[in-house]
């Protein structure tokens, strides 16, 4: 888990430096509250940065300051103190007439209640933000039938929002962000009013959507499921943004941590040491020698333990791994020992090969051309 | 979509709301536009019976009643301004005074003159019924109608000297179209028939409806033993107090002798200028009941959709366009109640304002022939409610300044909310 305790932690690693879509620097925002004396701090100085084209969650619980955060970066609201910089412009500059343009240029704004027009159709919600850019009438028609289109909503496009379900509203929502191709969407909570299922389609959706486009997303969500699907998850408490974690990465390593100490049957701390240092996979773990497993574990004789251990459910895995591949291409035990022995363990890798090296391999030119048959036929089936 | 044609379907939103809205503003429009009418025609008959019988002085029997310019009246009622006597009486003065008067020093003219009523008929157009009325005037002096207002010739000549006792007759515009006379053309009175030699207009529709022959042509069809009263013209304004104290001490206590501009403040002038005054307070109020409910139907509009302004605004509306959008909103709302206003008027203009109005609009009753009371005498019920273009286009302004106004004031107020505000303004 990568912790940044508030400092503006950047994007992916290698290449040139990312261009950021999106840049906020200690950023304060405090209301002021009929009957309070103390003003209420939505932030206290949250700092971050999003390169263009990412997609990023921003999780936290109720009141921690994320759709405060989101209406800084959507020049919704003004901060009290800090920088905000987005789309290369630094909004702290820019006045009222500015900010409405800049708003119509640079974002889509997705919400939780959909905000759909109810007198509207589906098609006269889209075509609003262009209205406000006086896009002529002829245009605006035909690019809102192309985005209800790529949303899957043409259908309904003369359909009104009382008409649609809460997955058809936000989908109408999402294409109608997309109207003035902005290049950042901000979606606050896009599926707290949607059941699991319809909500994961419309991140899908999204996600999907900025890939053709290139479009930043940046998503407040409460679901943990929602943000595994981001590139990053910033997550904010009391104001402030406190890390910045990938979900989906973290979930894969546990899942494979939980394998191996189960695998092994050994404590979390030292499947916690074999992965400190970079022991992370059986074959690994099978692969290195006692010494190495000593100096990572700091005791000989689970290094040893591991080793075997590893070794063993290594081997078991790979006989599993040679029974099956025999059923899939019907061929004898002999002739998968071979494959395997020339590191051919999978149909896909076995098809990768050609006719030619499995012939020297077998040592039969028709067992050859048959197996690298079946492996293409066993492709395609898994495939459907 | 445009924003004109998403602001006039916002106005059907709310269906129910809108058909009440339009009501009562069409109903304030309606309130105002008629008792517009009403004080304008008012105004003008003010002007109207004083017109032309400032240098007169009437002659009756003492005791005639109220308005006294019939010269007659109910018996037992109260007597009529300026009367000697202490109950109205009805009479008809003796043709022997004229000479005595004639004497009297700065005595321009001398005009007998005497009226019959006939009962209210449908007019040929199938128009309001209309009280018959014939008036039997000499021709030596100015024409004039006893009820007020001057004779003003639209075609053929008026009455003059030559016609003494000629079967001749001038009649109103309105009698003529109804009864389809025109010039040349003849009128029965009482068996007698009379040549139209002129058609006149007085702006009034009782006066309108009139026939006026020489006095000695209604005398002698309806064998009239008098004149109910006789009219005096003065020479000079100045001698009017003079003339008037001459004829009283010559004539003695059984006549009255009233100056016409006295009778100005008789009590169908003081109900006159009552209409005049609730009328003109009639539609201030109309006015305002219409800008009250504007402002509290956009106030009401404005914060049911004070969330969809924060979208408006998040998706990158300009305040002024999103200003456009509402101030259309309500200027249509207002422009369709005009429409139903106008349309209210034109059905109903004249009951409303005799609704209304309807105690100070009454006239004191006056006995006519088959003892028929005279309510079509009360101002009101005579007034032409015909909407002028100007009236039109000036209420047309007023409905769209109502509009303007109505909604302003909560537009502005909603558009001061930064985007995020208004998002959340139901949370």
């Amino acid at each position: 888990m990568t912790n940044d305790g508030g400092t503006a932690a950047t994007g992916r690693a290698g290449g040139a430096a990312p261009e950021h879509s999106i840049s906020l620097k200690d950023v304060k925002k405090e209301y002021r509250v009929k009957g309070r004396k103390v003003p209420v701090k939505a932030l206290t100085g949250a700092t971050m940065a999003v390169e263009k084209g990412a997609m990023v969650a921003v999780k936290g619980e109720s009141g921690s300051g994320k759709t405060t955060l989101l209406q800084m970066i959507g020049a919704l609201d003004s901060a009290t103190s800090g920088e905000v910089v987005v789309g290369g412009k630094d909004l702290r500059r820019m006045n009222e007439g500015q900010l409405t343009r800049h708003r119509a240029e640079t974002i889509g704004f997705v919400f939780q209640s959909f905000n759909l027009i109810p007198n509207l159709t589906s098609l006269e919600n889209v075509e609003l933000p262009m209205e406000a850019l006086d896009v002529p009438k002829g245009d605006r028609r035909k690019r809102a039938v192309e985005l209800l289109e790529s949303v899957g909503m043409k259908e309904r496009m003369d359909y009104k929002p009382l008409k649609l379900s809460g997955g058809e509203q936000q989908r109408v929502a999402i294409a109608r962000a997309l109207a003035n191709n902005p290049s950042i969407i901000l979606a606050d909570e896009p599926t707290g009013s949607l059941d699991s299922k319809t909500g994961m389609s419309i991140i899908q959706l999204l996600d999907k959507l900025r890939r053709e486009k290139g479009t930043t997303v940046v998503i407040v969500t409460h679901s943990d499921r929602a943000a595994k699907l981001c590139d990053f998850t910033f997550n904010i408490r009391d104001g402030i943004i406190t890390s910045k974690t990938n979900l989906a990465l973290e979930e894969d390593s546990r899942l494979r941590k939980e394998k191996i100490r189960a695998g092994l049957a050994v404590s979390g701390k030292v499947t916690n040491q074999l992965f400190h240092a970079e022991f992370d996979t059986l074959a690994k773990i099978a692969e290195a020698s006692i010494q190495e497993l000593t100096e990572a574990t700091g005791d000989d004789r689970t290094a040893k333990r591991v080793s075997k251990k590893a070794q063993f459910l290594l081997e078991r895995e790979m006989d599993s791994q040679k029974e099956l591949l025999a059923i899939d291409l019907n061929i004898e035990k002999g002739a998968v020992d071979k494959l395997f022995a020339d590191g051919l363990h999978s149909v896909q890798s076995i098809k990768g090969a050609g006719a030619k090296r499995l012939a020297k391999i077998l040592g039969d030119e028709r067992l050859a051309n048959e197996v690298a048959e079946r492996a293409e036929l066993q492709i395609a089936k898994e495939s459907e | 979509m445009s924003t004109v044609n998403r602001s006039i379907r916002n106005v059907f939103r709310n269906k129910a709301r809108t058909i009440v809205v339009i009501i009562i503003i069409g109903i304030s429009i309606g309130v105002f536009l008629s008792m517009t009418i009403v004080n304008g025609n008012i105004s003008a008959r003010t002007v109207q019976i004083a017109e032309g019988l400032d240098t007169m002085v009437i002659v009756r029997p003492a005791g005639s009643y109220g308005p006294g310019q019939f010269g007659g009246g109910m018996s037992g009622g109260p007597p009529g301004q300026g009367s000697n006597a202490t109950q109205a009486t009805i009479g008809v003065l003796n043709e022997s005074i004229v000479p005595t008067i004639e004497t009297v020093a700065h005595v321009k003219s001398v005009q007998r003159l005497a009226v019959q009523m006939s009962m209210p008929t449908m007019g040929a157009t199938g128009g309001r019924p209309s009280m018959g009325l014939t008036q039997g005037l000499d021709p030596t002096g100015k024409i004039f109608l006893f009820s007020g207002g001057t004779v003003t010739l639209a075609s053929g000549r008026n009455l003059d000297a030559s016609d003494m006792s000629s079967a001749v007759a001038i009649i109103g515009g309105n009698y003529s179209s109804e009864k389809s006379v025109g010039l040349g053309g003849s009128v029965d009175i009482n068996g007698t028939s009379v040549q139209v030699v002129g058609i006149f207009t007085s702006g009034n529709r009782f006066g309108n409806n009139a026939v006026v022959v020489p006095y000695e042509t209604l005398k002698a069809a309806y064998s009239i033993e008098g004149p109910s009263s006789i009219y005096v013209e003065v020479d000079s304004i100045g001698y009017m107090d003079a003339v008037e104290n001459q004829l009283k001490s010559a004539l003695g206590e059984d006549f009255d002798v009233v100056a016409a501009s006295e009778m100005n403040r008789s009590p169908i002038q003081s109900s006159i200028e009552s209409i005049s005054a609730n009328s003109q307070l009639g539609s201030i109020v109309a006015l305002i009941t219409a800008v009250v409910v504007m402002i509290f139907v956009m106030v009401l509009v404005t914060r049911e959709r004070i969330r969809e302004i924060g979208v408006l605004k998040a998706v990158g509306f300009k305040n002024s366009k999103i200003i456009s959008q509402f101030l259309i909103e309500s200027v249509t709302l207002a422009s369709i109640g005009f429409v139903v206003g106008i349309a209210l008027t034109m059905l109903a203009g004249p009951y409303i304002a005799s609704g209304l109005l309807g105690a100070s609009a009454s006239a004191p009753n006056i006995q006519g022939p088959g003892g028929f009371e005279g309510r079509s005498f009360s101002p009101v019920s005579n007034i032409d409610f015909t909407l002028s273009l100007d009236l039109v286009l000036y209420a047309l302004a007023l409905t769209i300044a109502l509009g303007i106004i109505g909604s302003l004031y909560p537009i502005i107020r909603a558009i001061k909310l930064k985007p995020a505000e208004a998002l959340r303004y139901d949370e």
